[in-house]
């Protein structure tokens, strides 16, 4: 009998938190974000962006800046949209059927959404990186010099050879693979092969380099070496970085985006979010106050 | 955002974590004040036992501070806290340095009072000691109840409160040193009721940097090193 | 409620609270019995499938294996001009024409002079197969020198002998007579005692075209026929599937016109192969007034019918591909058509090529639409292009089932056989391309 009771209290409570939980959604639909999403020198810069799947509605009226040679990092629960909103900025959602995007999206002044303008140079320009390494099931070399390959950036081999020189030396793996370039990428370790999409991402010469969670599948140290690279690549590219860890994002970027069941809540350099936050969600977030 | 919410995080053992450098905190603050009360009541009382057991207690506020130290440490390695939990443990810290200093003065009272112990009695000075001792165990009092409820505008109270030992002290100076010129053979035991003053009024400007740390720790506002005008402006910008 | 579980009842009201691990002890030995008997059962149906295949293969093998033995006749021929009939033997159209039956005829006549009257010479002379006047002109046209000389040669024995033959045991009992006379076996038992009869490799059967006469019968044209057919039927199923796959899959918006196709394919799969026949007499033959019988419009009946199997197989392989690599190729900004060639087929390609190697082996094998498509004709000329007539080993097969001879029943079988070999030959070649593609990194 004891135990039916508890069971009954268990489930009122439930009730609650989920009531709770509503009128945590409610607040958020009346929230502005605060900070400095603006910043003067824009890369790319986004307005009043929309992005629905289907009748459901995955990132509201977000408008944000990404400065040049800049590190912006997007934090923020699972299912908060950053991933749907980092997609967007080289159209990676286009494969998605039900996937619609509304409002302004441009990289230097030009609209990406444009229907007239060609994914296939926006993605040139914009570079993704992804959460799991995935190289081609090729050559290392092969896997640096597809980019250039398909887009004919080269007409001679020794032109090739460079670029996948550089590229991997840019990607601090160039001292590891030199010997087996011909090996596959395949064969590598977790954080080699995400260096590898690095170098095969900056093969391109992008001016944006976009990275949805570029760690999360590996241990501490390729981790490190994957945040250090970012350091330096952000001399010359432009980098978007989703990441679940907060630690990562503290450690990487120059200014932090905080999103929140598909809104961004807040903007700011990045000291100022992790040590004194604007928003009383982001400062939970960041404290690990709730889920 | 007055309420810190220190316990609602998703893991209690934080939460329990932060509750207890608060504790004990608290309870170093409640040592030291006890400490600082103590001290001044010897030299003005004259009580040689009540000194010597200022200087004791002393030892039990150099420990519990480096305890605080390693509790500090412990949660920053361990929970890497990030905004309002990384502001209180670098205000808990800094606020243990604060605490430790108050009890260094107050031990220094303890001494001046075994001085004039030995050396006689001074003739002028203890009205002073007194009455600036009072206000100074106030400050202690309210910057500790200021912490303890994340209370700026409490904090803000004790930087203007500092403000007043300070006239204070500089008057009690000039009056000392007058009657030092005339009767140059009191010099040294009025030196040790100036010494006493000069901790005191130490121990105020600790309780000011304490006062501080609160409103660091609850607004993310560095009011270090500016004039309590310019505090109050910033508190009501934010 | 079992009677663990009113142990477990009654220990707890007892107010002894039971072990945890006692109960699990006390399930245990019924959860390794109730594993043993799950074990048993698929055992039981592996051992069942087993015998079953050990029974057909001996069966098969029991019957066919002495059709690739053939029983030859020695006869002592008197290759003569007179006897052949020719007057200028550097005449390669009187050599042609020759009267090599004749002379085989006088040397059986020879062999045996007792025999005499029409019937029972008529019986001598069927001891020899029919066709082996074309063995002896061979010889000769291959050599015409022999003509004027009196030499030993050796013929195909009819079918009966051959049967006879091969079913007595050494001492000349438990042979197979059938409709042999008592006559025929003394003649063919004095051959024996002779030496003048034995088994050889049977060539005769992978070189030859279909025949009336069992000893004459091969299995080229079928093989032939067989794999001209398969032939078409590859070059035809295998793009149109890959194509029609890869745009289902990565073109195709999904929709319920989308979905219909789907629900269709998959129904295809499981039409009755015979229904494709029908379509195919229908569309090839009827309208488009194709000639019957030939391997162009088997290749096209059977496309229709692997086509749903290789477009299914090629869409799994397309869809086991690594979304992972499809979008890395996007984000580096490659095309469509450039993530399809140059990343999805290449994965995808072993699945594709088993899928289409297993289609192929099931339209090896297929007989029904290949019926109604006039493929079941009786074709002796080993086909030389797709638009000959011709026929394939199944069909050959269900042929000779049906003919009474009794020397068809083993050659049947043995087709059998061969059937089985390229059947299983097809089937690890698609494993190895699997492995070999797979293997690729």
């Amino acid at each position: 009998m004891e135990a039916i009771a508890e069971k009954k209290t268990d489930i009122t409570e439930n009730r609650e938190i989920e009531v709770t939980g509503e009128s945590v959604i409610k607040d958020v639909e009346s929230i502005e974000t605060v900070g400095l999403p603006f910043v003067d020198n824009a890369k790319m810069s986004m307005r009043d962006v929309n992005v629905f799947y289907g009748d459901k509605q995955a990132i509201f009226n977000v408008g944000l800046d990404i400065g040049k040679h800049e590190v912006v990092a997007m934090i923020g629960p699972s299912g908060c949209g950053k991933s749907t909103f980092l997609r967007c900025l080289n159209r990676m959602n286009d494969t998605i059927d039900i996937c619609r995007v509304d409002g302004s999206l441009q990289l230097e002044g030009q609209d990406i959404y444009d229907p007239k303008l060609d994914v296939v140079p926006l993605r040139a320009r914009v570079g993704m990186v992804f959460q799991k390494p995935n190289p081609f099931p090729k050559s290392i070399y092969d896997n640096v010099a597809y980019g250039p390959r398909v887009h004919g950036l080269v007409s001679r081999r020794s032109e090739l050879d460079e670029i996948v020189e550089t590229s991997l030396q840019k990607a601090g793996l160039w001292e590891e693979v030199k010997d087996r370039l011909q090996a596959p990428g395949t064969g590598l370790s977790g954080g080699q092969q995400q260096r590898l999409c690095i170098a095969r991402t900056i093969a391109v010469s992008p001016e944006v380099i976009l990275m949805d969670e570029p760690c999360s599948a590996l241990d501490p140290i390729a981790t490190a070496k994957i945040e250090e690279l970012i350091a330096e690549l952000s001399e010359n590219f432009t980098i978007a970085i989703v990441t679940h860890s907060m630690q990562q994002a503290a450690r990487v970027s120059n200014r932090t985006a905080y999103f929140h069941l598909g809104k961004l809540i807040e903007v700011n350099d990045t000291e100022k979010v992790f040590t004194n936050p604007d928003h009383d969600l982001t400062e939970a977030y960041i404290t690990g106050r709730f889920g | 955002m007055d309420k810190l919410n220190l316990d609602q995080h998703i893991s209690q053992q934080f939460n329990a974590d932060l509750e207890e450098l608060k504790t004990q905190l608290l309870e170093m603050g409640g040592v030291v004040e006890q400490q600082t009360i103590n001290a001044v009541k010897a030299i003005t009382t004259a009580d040689g036992e009540l000194a010597e057991q200022v200087i004791v207690v002393e030892e039990e506020v150099d420990e519990r501070e480096m305890k605080l130290d390693e509790a500090c440490t412990t949660v920053l390695a361990r929970r890497q806290p990030a905004a309002s939990d990384l502001r209180m443990v670098l205000a808990v810290a800094k606020i243990t340095r604060d605490l430790e200093r108050m009890g260094d003065e107050a031990q220094k009272i303890a001494k001046m009072s075994i001085h004039l112990n030995e050396d006689g009695e001074a003739p002028r000075g203890y009205v002073e000691l007194r009455h600036i001792g009072s206000i100074v165990h106030q400050m202690v009092i309210t910057t500790l109840d200021a912490f303890a409820r994340f209370d700026v505008d409490t904090a803000v109270k004790v930087a203007q409160e500092d403000k007043r030992v300070d006239q204070e002290y500089k008057t009690a100076m000039r009056e000392l040193a007058t009657y030092m010129m005339e009767d140059p053979r009191s010099i040294s035991r009025v030196m040790n009721i100036i010494w006493a003053l000069r901790s005191l009024e130490r121990i105020g400007d600790h309780a000011r940097n304490i006062a501080e740390h609160v409103i660091y720790l609850v607004k993310g506002l560095d009011v270090r090193h500016i004039s309590v005008k310019e505090m109050k402006r910033q508190l009501k910008d934010k | 409620m079992n009677k663990d579980q009113e142990q477990i009842m009654t220990t707890e009201t007892s107010g002894q609270k039971p072990n945890t691990i006692d109960l699990v002890n006390k399930n245990l030995a019924k959860r390794y019995r109730a594993e043993k008997r799950f074990r048993f059962y698929g055992l039981a149906s592996i051992a069942f499938g087993v015998l079953c295949l050990v029974f057909l293969f001996t069966d098969i093998i029991g019957k066919g294996h002495s059709a690739f033995l053939q029983t030859y006749v020695k006869l002592n021929v008197d290759l003569s001009a007179e006897a052949l009939d020719i007057s200028d033997i550097n005449d390669p159209n009187q050599l042609a024409g020759a009267n090599y039956q004749g002379v085989l005829k006088a040397a059986l006549r020879e062999r045996f002079p007792e025999v005499s009257g029409r019937r029972t010479k008529r019986k001598l002379y069927g001891t020899v197969s029919n066709g082996a006047g074309f063995e002896v002109r061979q010889m000769v046209e291959a050599d015409p020198s022999l003509i004027g000389q009196k030499i030993d040669v050796w013929v195909h024995a009819d079918d009966d002998i051959d049967t006879y033959y091969k079913s007595r045991a050494a001492d000349g009992s438990g042979a197979y007579t059938g409709r042999m006379s008592e006559q025929q076996i003394g003649w063919i038992e004095a051959l024996i005692a002779d030496g003048a009869i034995e088994k050889r490799f049977n060539t005769t059967f992978f070189n030859a075209g279909d025949s009336r006469e069992p000893e004459q019968a091969g299995i080229r044209g079928a093989i032939v026929g067989s794999l001209l057919t398969l032939l078409v039927t590859l070059a035809l199923s295998f793009p149109i599937g890959v194509a029609a796959a890869v745009y289902l899959e990565e073109y195709a918006k999904k929709n319920k016109f989308t979905e219909f196709i789907e629900v269709n394919i998959n129904n295809l799969a499981a039409v009755p192969s015979i229904i494709f026949g029908l379509l195919g007499l229908a569309i090839f033959i009827n309208f488009f007034e194709m000639p019957r019988s030939i391997p162009l419009v088997g290749g096209f009946v059977l496309t229709l019918m692997t086509l749903p199997t290789i477009i299914i197989s090629s869409r799994a392989a397309i869809k086991a591909v690594p979304p992972s690599i499809r979008e890395a190729a996007l984000g580096i900004g490659a095309s469509k058509m450039q993530v399809i060639l140059h990343h999805v087929l290449p994965l995808a390609m072993p699945g594709m090529l088993t899928g289409a190697i297993i289609g192929m082996a099931q339209a090896l094998g297929e007989t029904a639409p290949l019926l109604m498509i006039g493929m079941v004709a009786f074709i002796v000329d080993v086909p030389g292009g797709i638009a000959d007539p011709a026929t394939v080993l199944p069909v050959q097969i269900f042929l000779w089932s049906d003919s009474p001879e009794r020397a068809f029943v083993e050659r049947t079988s043995a087709a059998i056989m061969v059937l089985l070999a390229f059947l299983i030959t097809m089937n690890a070649l698609a494993v190895w391309l699997r492995k070999r593609l797979e293997r690729r990194w």
